[in-house]
This record gives C-alpha cells, structure tokens and sequence, in this order.
C-alpha cells in the first residue's frame, strides 16, 4: 500500500515538471499527455480504499526526512485521507478531461497548466494523505504555491494578478499561522507524527495555550476555507479559467480547510472553545455567505459564494458534532463537490459557448443546448435540497444535527446555527431558482446569439458524470451506508451501525416540514426579487474586503516609504548622528545605571596623586589646537590646527615612551598634510573663505552639539572605566620577556610588528595598496565605451535607474 | 596547515594578477580558475574540519595568545566556503555581465583582496587582526563601490565610507577596551578572563559596545540606513557579492562574540539585540516595499533577513545558533542567486525599474522558475531552503518563550512574500507591450546558467535539510563551547 | 594620568564627531583624521601608567622597567591603516567635488541628478 500511495502522490509531481519540456510545442494535445496521472493516482487510491480496513488508522513509514525537526516521509492512511484523496483525484480526472475540451486554441501554454494542475494535485493528495503534521503543512503550502500559479494563469489581465496575489497573501499569511500552530502543538506533544498529534490530551497543557493553539489552527483553516473574516479572496481567485475555479473552488482546495479541522478533530474538539470559534465562525459564513451569492449577478461569483457559505456550513457542522464523533460528515462534502464541481463545469461552458458572464444577460438557453440544460437543473435542484437527489438526503440529515444541537447546545446559543442555517438554505434554494431559469427558460434576450457556438458533446461529459451520481445517490440513499461505514475514521466519525439503512422517507417529521417551507419561502423570496427585476448592483462593495485588501495592498509602499522618511532612512546626513545617538543612549544609559564603576568619589585624589605636569600640559595643547579646528574659519587655518594637533600626539606618544610611535606619527602626519594641500587647493576658492555651519541650521548645530559632547563623554567613561579596572596581567610582558631570546631584536615593537605580529603588518601593507588602487579607480575615471553605450540604457556602470530616487533631503 | 589557503591564495592571485598579467583574457582566465580552485580548497577545508575537527594554526609559530591565531572551526569552515563560492558565481557573473573590453582592470583584483578580508574575518581568532580583516575588507568595497560607479551615483559612497570610516574608530577603541580589560587579544584568552569577570557592568557595557561596532556591519536597526542606498550603484555581479555576504561578517561576528568570547549570562544585552532585530527585519522588510526597482528591493531585504538571523542569536540555544548559521547559508546563497535574477532582468528588459518591466514570463521561463524557487525560497515557502531556517528560529522563538517577536518574524515572512511577488507580477507576470524583451542580448542566457546553478544548491538544502541541519548544529555547538574553544586554541594554558 | 588620558581621547572623540556632522567637505574630512587618532589615543590610554618606566627597546633599557609594547606596535598598525583610509577618502571627496561641483554635504544630498531633471 506505501509504494501505492508514494506513486499516487509523487508520480503526478514528478510529471509536473517534465510535462513543460515533454509539451512544448504540443498545444492542447498536453492533455492527453498530462490525463494519465489523475487516473493511476485515482486507481491506485481506490485500489488502497478497497485494502484498508475500515475504522483503522494505518501509519505507513515510507522514508526519513529531516529527524532533527522530528518531520519523516509518513502517510497517514484511514477515512479521512482515503476520502479526500478520492474526491481530490477523481474530480481531478474529470477536471483533466474537461478542461482538455474547455481549453482550446485561444489559450496559450497549455503544458504550464497541466504542469500547474499536476502539482496542485500532488500538493493536494500530499495533504490529504500526510501522517506528520510538519509534512501536511509543507504540502499545504504547496497547494497555496501551485493554485496562485494556476489562479494567475491568465497573468496579463488585471483580474489575474490582483486575484492571485489576494489568493496568495491570504492563504500564505493564514499558513503562517498555522505554522506557529503546528510548532506550538509539536512541541508541546513532543512530536509531530500524527500518531502522537492525535492522541495528545490537551487538556495537560495550560489552557491559554491550547486555547491558542486551537486559534493558530483555526485561523490556518478558516485562510484556506475563506471563512469570514478572509472571505474576501475566493471570488476574485474565479479569474482563471473555468476548469481551476472548478477545481480549486468547488471541489477541492478550499476544502482543505474543513479538512484540516476535521484532522485535527479529535485533538482540539473537547475544549470549550471549540464549537463556539468553529461553529460561530462557520455558521456566520454560511449566512454571509448565502446572502452575498443571493445578491450577486455574475455567475461564478454566485457559485463562489455559496461555496464559501457550504463550507462554513461544514466547518460549523464539526463544531456542533459532539466530541464523540461527528456523523456523516463525508456524505455532505461528497454531495457538495458533486453538485458545486457540476454547476461550475456548466457555467464553464456557459461562457465557452456565449461570452457572457452576468446572469442578467443570459436566458433561453435551454433551445440552443438542452443537455446541459438538464444537467444543470439537477445540479441546482440538489444545492436547493430538492428530493431525489443527493442534496435532500444531506439537508435532512443536516438538519437532524441541527435539531439535536439546539437541544443540548455547547458553547453558543443552540437556535442559532439553526436559525443561520434555515434562512441560508432559504437564500441557497432561491437563487437556485434563479439559476435554471434566467438561464435556461426566460426568454432569449439579445446578444446570446451573437457569439453563440455549440461547444460539443466532449465537454458535457465530466458534469454529466457528477449529475449522475448526483442522482444515482440521491434516488438510492442506501448506497451510502457501505461508503460510510468503509470510510470509518477513529476519532473523528462517530461509531456507526452498520445495519443503518439510509432512507429517502423518513416519515413526516420535523426535518421534512423545515426542508418543505424552506423551499417555500424560496419561492416567495424569489418571487419577491422577480417582483423588482432583481435590480440592484449587487452586494455594496465594502462588505466585500476585497477593495479595503487591494487599498492595503497598494497603500502599503507609500506607507512603507513615509515610514523610512520618518525613520530618518532616507536623508544620508542624519545616518551618523542617528548611529552616535544610538551608541550615546545604549552606552551612557548604561553607565548612568552603573555609575559604580567609575569610583567617582575617588576621582580627585586619584587625579592628584597621579599629577603630572608635562602631561596635563600637553593634553591641553591638544585640546585647544583640536578646538581650534572647529573656530577657524578658513580652512588654511583648520589644517593648520589639524596638523598641530597631529604632532602634538607625537609629543604625547614620547610622553608614553613610544618612541615608534612618535616617528610613525611624524612622517604619516607630514604624508597627510601634503597630500591635502595638494589636493584641497583645487578646491574652489570659495571655501578658502570658509563657510562654516553656512549650510546647517541653528538646532541643529545644537543637536550636534549635544551628539558630540554625548559621544566624547561615553569614550571618555568608558576608557577612564577601563582603566580603572585594568587587567595587569597584559600579555605585552611576554613580547619584553621574550624578544631577544625567542625573535632576535631588542626593540620589542619592532619585533612584535615583524615576528610576533607580522601578519598584521602585512596586511597593513595590503592595506595601503588597496587604498591606492582604489584611488586610481576614483581618479582614471570609467568610462563606458562607445559599444556599450550603444546597448542602450544597460551598462556596466549606469543602468539608467538611480539609487536613490528621493532626491530630496533635509 | 589547510587553514592559510583561503587567505594566501586570493592575496597571491590579486598581487599576481596585477603585477604579471597584460591581457583583459588572460586576467579572467587566471582569476576565474583562482576562483574555482580556491572554492575547491574551501570544500577541502570544509571536509578536513569536519571529519577530523577544527584546525588551529599559529602563525609564524607563536603560540597562543601571543601570536596570532587562525582558527577553522565548523562555522568558519563554513563561510568560507560560502564566500568563495559566491565569490567564484559572481566573478562568472560579471564576465557575461560586462564584456571583456568595458571591464574595469583593478576590479577582479580587488574583488580577491575583499575575498582575503572576508575569509580572514571568518577565520581570526584575534581580536585585532580581526579589526585588520575588516580593514581589508571595507577598503575592498569602498573601492569596488566606487570603481566602476555612474559619475552621478558617486555620492552614495560618501555615507557608506563615512559611517564605516565612524565605525571603524570604534572597533579601534573597542579592541583597546579588550586590551585594557582582559590583557590580551586572542579570542580564547579573552573568553578565559571574561568568564572570570562574569556578572560586572563593564564587561556587559563592552558587550553592548561590540554589539553596535558589528551592529553597524551587520545592518541592525538603526544603524543600517548606510546600506540600501549604497549597493543598488553597483554593477550587479558585485552588488550580488556585497547583498550576499558583507553583512553576514557582522553576523558572524556576534554569533563568535555572544556564543564563543562572552559569558553566557548577558541577558540585558541580549533583550536589546532581540528587539533591534525585531525592529531590524520589520523595517527592514518594509523599507523594500517601498523600493520600485529590484535592486531596492534586494538591497533592503538583505536587512530584514539580516534580523532574523541576529533573532535566533539571542536565545543562546545550539539549536537556535543552528537556525542562524542554516539561515545565513541560505540566505547567501539565494539572495545572491535573487540579485543576479535581476540582473538578467535588466539585460532582458533594459532596467529593472519594476513599471518598466515584463513579459519575462512568457518569454523566459527558466529564468522565472529560478526567480520563482528563489524567491518562494526567501519568502521561508516549504520545503525550500529558506522553511527550515525559519521554522527553526520560531520554534527557537517559542521554547524561549518569545511569543510577540516570533509574531513579528512571522509578518516579516508575509511581508517578504509580498515585496517578492511585486517583482514577480511586474517583471515576469506583467504583459506590456511597450516593454522589450531582448532575448538577442545572448548575455541573459549564461546569466540564467549561474542563476541555475544557485537556484540547485538551495533546492539541494530545501529538500535534503537533514545533512545541513546537522552540519549547523555542530557549528552551532561548537560556537557554544567555550571550553572547547579555549581548549582547542591554548592547549593547556590556563 | 588615567583621567588626562580618558579626557583627552572623549575630548577628541567629541570634537571630531562634531566636525563630522558637519556640511562642509573640509570639516569632515578633518573630523575623519581626527577620529583617527582619537581612537589611537584611547588605545595608548592603556597602555597604564608610563612614569618611571623606559621604551620597550631592551638594548638600551635592559633592565629597566619597560612600557608594554603590544599596544604600541598595534597602534603603529592603526596610524597607517588610518592613514590609507583618509587617503581614500580624500580621494572620495574630491572626485565628488570633480563631479557635483559642490564641496558641501548638505548640498550633495539636496541636488538631483542632471539626468533626472
């Protein structure tokens, strides 16, 4: 079973990147080279369904990966996984085949779609089947990566890219979350095999973390499931081509997130917080989300929003489930993908065949194309819940949970997913009217002729397939018993009898009556909007988040530019004073905190006692010749002031008996100074008059001030400090002790640059010769030749884009 | 004996190269194979330290701590490897970047002297040899800033020589602080005596010191402003090479500083440099939002990342001094990998301003899939080499306890993620007609080659962490051993 | 003699950083060399106390207590490397002037590019 499930998984990946080079230049005929893998991945999962037995968990231990991080290769084989990874690789086949039909020559690229379609499909089976938390999350973030592909397949259009990029941020920032949930909830198990995830007692970890944790995970599926408040994403992801809205949206990637919750189902639903964040999220994407499809006029957004009402229907239906187990969660998200992939399918080939997107400008479509005209009733008969088909069997048993709920509510009042649920329904039932017949029976209005063209019998198939068994399960309920009981999942489904026959007739009962008048306020509330012609601009945008998600999203830069402005990152004078400040604070706040350390009381004797004349004297040589630098006013004087600081030190460095020194001092004093004369006297004659502070405001001399005696006065604390606490066993010692004997010379600076040091000093040299290089390069100017000015703005040197584009700087 | 290679070969190539070669052919050959051969010797070193522990060589003979000591432990080995290797890419680079007439004669020179600075940075186990590396290294890069810079741009050098000319006289008066407090230079002797004076203020004030002095290196908040305007004047193959690794020294450096020389018990120090970081890869991330052209973009980036690296510093765990050291690999790598993309961008499009871009997409697919797995890679998107480091530094985050700063790594990561997407909507989505694509230029061919070849080696880490994973983790422990260290360098002396 | 020297090198120190704040070309440049050996002096500074204590050159002092000689020699190291550095920059300096025709930091930042206008 593990080399079937590592087939079923990594095969399709592995095709996604060689059907690109294998499909070049093929165009649409990458279908038939790309519709293989679905169907092995298909085969080979139902082949492992028929193996597994049923109510077991199986761990399949296929290969180490990364132990440190304690993430191995492991499949994780029972219900849940089987179940998703059927639905997931049985639509997919049907996706493969339609859109083979749907995307004909118009489109480019075919090879980059199956490849896309292809890794989305693997990263999807890869989730549904992963047996540690660390890969399901990996996988998880695959199937964000490989849907903003195939989201922004038409990436020239507007729609594209501003739809994948909301679709991207979205679930990549709810992932993150969900990242920090999966490595809180590691850690605190202490492993991330699923094994031990699912039998770990949170109730032994402190409560605000599991409660945390749970809301990490939440967060991660409410992302990826376009729960309210992140609902936003889902109906601008319908920008790609039909068959990925069908397949992502309907069918399978947004299922993840009621996937993800019904995994870790067993770890988290004992916890108080469980039904009601799950449940009162759900819930109120249901009704949102019904209400927002009711009012919209484009077909795929009324298909996308009652996907994301359907699955806050499923979401808040684990959150009602009793902790021992929930029931016939997969017959619900079973008869969902059937009708939802359907109906999608079919406006598919809505568009193909008319160009028109609004329902408004649809009609009488039934004449031109019947077939697709009965698949479609069935399909919105079932999302109405209409008997004889599998959406009634779902919405009666849906209801029996509701009812049961509100009788023993935990955690939020029992009446109200209910109550959501009912009037969703309603809404749901309604613009299922709505669907069929503005479509298909009202009166043609103009323009459908105009681009009409028959799309073929091919394209029909994969819906007809679904309506099918949409039937087939609706008319026959029996059929799901043996489905359910073999998809049995510890921990999470509850335990099953397994001589429960499903019935279609379940005698009058409270259900039937609520299923009945939900349908018949649907006709008065259709009735209703027909009355004024359904007139209005659908729903007021900013419910919708998207516009407040793109403001952000454009915002963002000028906000982020304001923000270096304010933070002084823009203006390169205030980049030394921010760096001095910055070492001034950390530094003279330290000291001010620990002013023990300078033994200020001992000071003046200290100062007396080591008095020394000759020393203080020069000292305050220096201090007026380096005052002077600042005073004088042309800058002859101030090098005339430099210098005499510079050999001034020479004298200091007699005084510390460092008679190297002082002649180094000398000789680089004197290169200095001639190197600036020669230099400073091709400056304009302007600054010769001096133009101190000319250029520089008042405060903020001031400030320089501030920032100058706050530096002096740090080095000077920190050096007095120093040497207050002067280690005396210096290992200059050893260099006197040692250089006669050990490096032949008996002046021990000397020997110390060249022996003990040597590496120094020659790199000193290296020094020294990369300055003068990089002096030349300053000077020889580089110029760029002819040819490649020539090329255009490219050019080694100027590319035509400016470093800094905010010239201005204060 | 191994351990001088790194430093001998790219001084003797760059003297050589200016003494003995004439011809602008001759010179790539020779410094393309010095490069290649002193990668090999790097993987050899690499090898050596690893499988038969670190080497310590004493120059000119001195023993410890009065001779100066170099010392190639696992994370030393490491960068060095690192640099040479992006060293030797974007020296390729370069060659099809810039066509043999129109290369600047002093550049390959100069790039071997930054080589010999960086490698000698990471190898170092003396505190003032290390402020000579560094001088090395930073008269390397002024002068490579500014060889081959537009007249006009000429004066984004100016902040950057300022503030490293400012910070350089810090590291003078920090190595006489260590001189004064501890008596001696050599890193081992200094984590002797330090940890003898373990818990007084002045050694956590000289800590905070060294922190900001490297601080200033590394790009951390707020001494960074230096950086994101000075790179983008470059010609790309060497603002590869800056972006890559010249922050990572001051990485290194606090890694070496905080896990090696210091005391373990600096927690003041290390809640400062938590929430600098923190504020680092924020503002960092955000300051690349607000760049309209890749190389902006990039140049800001390498900041944000910058922070999460000096993050995981300061949980002074081995597993979250791993999470640094295999982010810091990564992210060398792919960021380097990032800024030759846009490279290639600007052969193809003529500019990388991100409006005046496009069509790259459909026209260049191999370049977008390694934009795509390098950027994805950088954004921390599993399984790419970039996941794992990260996913590291949040559960590092977590065990201690930093709840708010491991959500502020994890914003950064969306923020990332956004900054990348707009270059990948406006040069590879977008479709304009306006805009060129002039796949005549053949340059953008091996260009994407080298992309490539960056682009296998993080796939390599993504997708087989484990080996690296480990590799990390003994340098990290091995930056943590103190007593190893001092044992390793000073033998028995006390 | 602790307290002259510290003094003397945070008196240094400061002025230096106040002629590196500020615009002029001149004055910054002037700030730079300055810090230079300012940094220098700080290193000297612990070098302790130096009365009653000969040069390290042993031929003529053996015997005698000696000044430590490392920091002199490191010193000696930071004066040139210091001096390469100021080189450089000066050069800097100059070519921005060669090019901006301006010999003012404030004013560098303050005019754009002639390409951009």
């Amino acid at each position: 079973m593990a080399l079937a499930l590592i087939i079923a998984v990594f095969l399709p990946l592995i095709a996604a990147f060689l059907i690109p080079l294998a499909g070049a230049g093929m165009g649409r005929r990458v279908q038939l080279l790309a519709m293989p893998f679905p169907l092995i991945s298909f085969g080979l999962i139902l082949w492992c369904a028929f193996q597994h037995e049923s109510g077991t968990q199986a761990f399949l231990e296929v290969a180490t990966w990364v132990p440190s991080l304690g993430l191995d290769l492991v499949f994780l084989v029972d219900g849940l996984s089987l179940f998703f990874g059927m639905v997931v690789s049985g639509v997919g086949v049907l996706i493969f085949w339609y859109a083979g039909a749907y995307l004909d020559d118009h489109y480019e690229e075919h090879n980059r779609f199956y490849a896309y379609l292809l890794l989305f499909m693997a990263a999807m089976l890869g989730t549904a089947f992963g047996g540690n938390l660390l890969l399901l999350f990996i996988f998880w973030e695959l199937t964000g990566i490989s849907s903003f592909l195939l989201i922004g397949f038409l990436h020239g259009t507007k729609e594209g890219q501003t739809g994948s990029r909301m679709a991207l941020l979205t679930t990549v920032f709810t992932g993150l979350v969900l990242l920090a949930g999966v490595a809180l909830l590691g850690m605190q198990v202490g492993s991330w095999h699923m094994r031990d995830i699912l039998a770990a007692d949170l109730s032994l970890v402190d409560g605000g973390l599991a409660a945390a944790i749970l809301i990490l995970f939440a967060v991660g599926a409410f992302g990826k499931s376009a729960q309210v408040p992140f609902h936003f994403w889902l109906p601008n992801a319908m920008s790609a081509p039909t068959p990925v809205s069908a397949y992502l949206h309907s069918a399978t990637m947004v299922k993840l997130g009621v996937f993800l919750t019904a995994r870790v189902f067993g770890v988290f639903s004992e916890m108080d917080l469980w039904a009601p964040l799950m449940a009162g999220v759900g819930f109120t994407t249901l009704l949102v989300g019904s209400i927002f499809a009711f009012f919209s006029h484009k077909l795929k957004a009324i298909l996308a929003y009652t996907t994301v009402a359907m699955l806050g229907l499923f979401i808040g239906f684990y959150g009602i489930a009793e902790s021992s187990g929930a029931r016939y969660d997969f017959m619900h998200i079973l008869n969902h993908t059937a009708y939802k992939g359907c109906l999608f399918m079919v406006v598919g080939i809505i568009d193909h065949a008319t160009h028109i997107k609004d329902i408004r400008h649809l009609g009488g479509l039934w004449r031109r194309m019947p077939l697709l005209g009965f698949i479609s009733v069935v399909a919105a008969a079932s999302m109405a819940g209409i008997p004889l088909t599998s959406g009634f069997v779902s919405k009666e048993y849906i209801l029996t949970e509701l009812y049961r709920f509100m009788e023993n509510p935990t955690g939020l009042p029992g009446w109200l997913p209910l109550v959501f649920s009912i009037i969703a329904f309603t809404f749901m039932a309604a613009l299922s009217i709505r669907f069929v017949w503005h479509i298909f029976f009202r009166p043609e209005p103009e323009g459908v002729a105009e681009h009409f063209h028959h799309p073929g019998l091919m394209i029909h198939l994969p819906p007809l397939v679904l309506v099918v068994l949409t039937l087939v399960l609706g008319i026959f309920p029996v059929l799901y018993g043996p489905l359910l009981l073999a998809l049995e999942t510890p921990g999470l489904t509850a335990a099953m009898d397994p001589a429960y026959v499903f019935k279609l007739w379940h005698g009058v009962n409270t259900e039937l009556i609520t299923s009945l008048s939900v349908l018949a306020s649907a006709i008065v509330l259709y009735f209703g909007a027909n009355a004024v012609n359904w007139r209005w601009e659908g729903i007021p945008r900013w419910l919708l988040l998207d516009l407040a998600f793109n403001k952000g999203v454009y915002a963002l830069p000028t906000g982020a530019k304001n923000l270096s402005r304010f933070l002084r990152a823009e203006a390169p004078l205030d980049y030394i004073p921010i760096i001095a400040a910055t070492i001034v604070f950390s530094l003279g706040g330290f000291f001010i905190l620990h002013a023990e350390v300078f033994a200020f009381d001992q000071m003046i004797p200290f100062f007396l006692e080591s008095f020394y004349k000759q020393h203080l004297f020069i000292a305050l040589l220096i201090t007026f010749a380096s005052f002077g630098i600042i005073f004088a006013r042309r800058w002859t004087s101030q090098v005339i002031f430099l210098s005499t600081v510079g050999f001034l030190i020479t004298v200091y460095f007699v005084i510390y008996q460092a008679p190297d020194l002082a002649l180094t001092q000398i000789l680089i004093e004197a290169a200095t100074l001639i190197l600036i004369l020669l230099l400073l006297d091709r400056f304009p004659k302007s600054i010769m008059r001096g133009e101190r502070s000319l250029r520089i405001s008042r405060i903020r001399q001031s400030m320089n001030t501030v920032v100058a005696i706050g530096v002096g006065s740090v080095v000077f604390l920190f050096t007095y400090a120093v040497l207050l606490r002067k280690e005396m066993d210096y290992i200059g010692q050893y260099f006197l002790e040692n250089t006669v004997e050990l490096a032949k010379g008996t002046n021990a600076v000397n020997t110390v640059l060249v022996d003990f040091r040597g590496f120094d000093t020659l790199l000193e040299i290296a020094v020294l010769l990369i300055a003068i290089l990089g002096s030349i390069g300053l000077l020889m100017r580089y110029r760029r030749s002819s040819e490649e000015m020539e090329e255009g703005e490219f050019g080694a040197g100027g590319f035509g884009i400016h470093a800094n584009d905010n010239e201005t700087t204060k | 004996m191994q351990v001088i290679f790194p430093l001998l070969i790219p001084l003797l190539t760059a003297i050589l190269g200016l003494l003995a070669i004439r011809s602008s052919a001759g010179r790539r050959l020779f410094f393309a194979a010095s490069a290649g051969g002193q990668l090999l010797f790097s993987l050899w070193l690499l090898a050596s330290v690893f499988s038969s522990g670190s080497q310590v060589m004493y120059l000119g003979g001195w023993s410890a701590p009065y001779g100066i000591v170099l010392v190639a432990d696992p994370i030393a080995a490491i960068m060095v490897v690192l640099v040479c290797l992006t060293a030797f890419s974007c020296i390729l680079y370069g060659f099809q970047e810039t066509s043999i007439r129109n290369e600047h004669p002093l550049r390959l020179p100069l790039i071997q002297f930054l080589v010999l600075g960086l490698n000698l940075s990471f190898l170092t186990g003396d505190l003032f040899n290390l402020f000579v590396a560094f001088e090395v290294m930073l008269l390397a890069s002024y002068a490579l800033l500014t060889l081959e810079a537009d007249d006009w741009d000429v004066r984004q050098a100016f902040p950057y020589l300022a503030i490293n000319l400012f910070g350089s006289a810090f590291l003078i008066a920090l190595c006489a602080f260590a001189y004064g407090l501890f008596g001696t230079l050599n890193f081992a002797h200094i984590a002797v005596r330090a940890q003898e004076m373990s818990g007084e203020p002045l050694l956590v004030a000289f800590g905070m010191l060294a922190m900001l002095v490297f601080g200033i290196k590394a790009g951390l908040f707020p001494l960074y402003y230096w950086l994101p305007n000075a790179y983008p004047i470059m010609p790309i193959a060497l603002a590869a090479l800056f972006g890559g690794m010249l922050t990572k020294v001051g990485v290194y450096v606090l890694l070496r500083l905080f896990g090696t020389i210091l005391p373990h018990d600096m927690d003041l120090l290390y809640v400062v440099l938590a929430w600098l970081s923190a504020a680092t890869m924020f503002f960092g991330v955000l300051g690349a939002a607000s760049r309209p052209y890749i190389r902006g973009i990039l140049s800001f980036h390498i900041l944000s990342q910058v922070g999460f690296m000096m993050l995981a510093i300061t949980f002074m765990t081995p597993f979250a001094f791993a999470a640094a050291i295999l982010y810091m690999a990564h992210n060398i790598i792919v960021k380097s990998g990032l800024f030759l993309v846009g490279g290639a961008v600007m052969v193809l499009n003529r500019t990388d301003k991100l409006e005046n871009t496009g069509n790259l997409w459909v026209r260049t697919p191999v370049l977008g899939v390694g934009f795509l797995l390098l950027a994805l890679s950088l954004a921390g998107i599993p399984p790419l080499s970039g996941f794992w480091g990260k996913y590291m530094i949040i559960v590092a985050g977590f065990t201690a306890g930093e709840y708010v700063l491991v959500a502020i790594a994890i914003v950064t990561g969306l923020l990332t993620l956004f900054s990348m997407l707009k270059i990948w909507m406006g040069s590879f989505w977008q479709s304009k007609e306006s805009v060129p694509v002039v796949t005549s230029d053949r340059r953008w061919i091996p260009m994407t080659v080298i992309v490539g070849g960056l682009t296998v080696i993080s796939l390599i880490i993504g997708l087989l962490p484990e080996f690296f994973i480990q590799m990390a983790m003994t340098a990290a422990e091995g930056l943590l051993d103190k007593d190893a260290y001092i044992r390793l360098v000073l033998g028995d002396l006390p | 003699m602790f307290l002259v020297s510290s003094l003397l090198a945070g008196i240094l120190f400061g002025v230096s950083t106040y002629l590196i704040l500020q615009g002029s070309f001149v004055r910054i440049l002037f700030g730079f060399i300055l810090i230079a050996n300012a940094a220098n002096l700080v290193f000297l500074a612990m070098i302790g106390d130096p009365r009653g204590r000969a040069a390290p050159v042993l031929a003529a002092n053996e015997g005698l207590p000696m000044t430590d000689p490392l920091p002199q020699a490191l010193i000696l190291t930071a004066i040139v490397i210091g001096f390469a550095v100021s080189a450089y920059f000066l050069f800097l300096l100059y070519r921005i002037f060669l090019d901006w025709k301006t010999t003012d930091a404030v004013d560098l930042f303050k005019k754009s590019k002639p390409t951009d206008v």
